[in-house]
């Protein structure tokens, strides 16, 4: 009935990056599939550059966003297998409940 | 959407068996640790008490500790605990970091004892309601983000 220890710690980053809105709302940009840059992501006036650069440094830091070089700029897109990650750690602990409600029934209906 | 949606897994079975016989299997800490796949020196179960257990799991958390705060016990009803989701090792950051509660239930129904589990608490580990949006429409994400905000405002 255990996850690894390195599986919880990650999920709490992922919970910590995930925890604040003005994140969430680059993400949300980030999840329409496209490359962006910062420039475009403080193009709405509503954040100044230096608020995304340090957003998208926490995002990066939990595995959320990834940052590439193209040209003179980077380019910034959601990196999905980190959210596949999450999805899957609910998967397991699904799975172990399974497994061990199979045992409990086993082990009642054997013993009458 | 509810934060519960996400928040929380359940799981059902069907015992043929009486209530009587699949409380003792859930409560007595020795029944317990046969299909749990345990050991433990502790004598039983009670509300309050802080249980630890060995993993006689097979795989990576075979035999490394974890723990049970036993919650409530009405007999033949529910049983309840909350423990850190998957943490064996007990680590000094891991007693600041939120726990999980599990619930067993049990109900009389036709040809035995329905025996539901249910976990919840995951969103305090990460909003995986959050996550299982990604990709989707934006109006998805709006509403989801809001519902976050308010969770989040409330929890404080």
């Amino acid at each position: 009935m255990a996850r690894s220890k390195s599986q919880t710690r990650a999920s709490a980053t992922l919970f910590a990056a995930l925890g604040d809105e003005t994140r969430l709302r680059i993400l949300l940009r980030l999840a329409r599939g496209d490359t962006v840059s910062i420039t475009e992501l403080a193009a709405g006036g509503e954040i100044t550059r230096q608020a995304v650069t340090k957003h998208l440094h926490v995002l990066a830091g939990a595995g959320l966003a990834r940052g590439t070089r193209l040209g003179r700029e980077r380019r910034w897109s959601l990196d999905r297998k980190r959210v596949e990650q999450a999805r899957a750690f609910l998967e397991a602990v699904s799975r172990q409940w399974d497994g061990a409600l199979a045992r409990l029934k086993t082990m009642v209906e054997e013993s009458g | 959407m509810p934060i519960s949606q996400t928040n929380q897994i359940e799981r059902r079975t069907l015992i043929r068996a009486p209530r009587s016989r699949v409380w003792r299997a859930i409560t007595d800490i020795r029944q317990f640790c046969k299909w749990f796949c345990a050991e433990t020196v502790e004598p039983a179960f009670r509300p309050g008490a802080h249980v630890r257990l060995i993993s006689t799991h097979q795989g990576p958390c075979e035999k490394q500790d974890f723990f049970m705060d036993i919650v409530e016990m009405v007999a033949e009803h529910t049983f309840s605990w909350r423990w850190h989701p998957g943490s064996l090792v007990a680590g000094e950051d891991l007693a600041k970091e939120p726990m999980t509660l599990v619930v067993f239930r049990l109900e009389d129904a036709e040809g035995g004892t329905l025996v539901t589990v249910t976990e919840s608490g995951f969103d305090q580990l990460f909003p995986s309601r959050i996550t299982r949006v990604f990709g989707e429409n934006e109006a998805g994400w709006k509403i989801q983000m809001e519902a976050l905000d308010r969770y989040f405002s409330g929890a404080k």
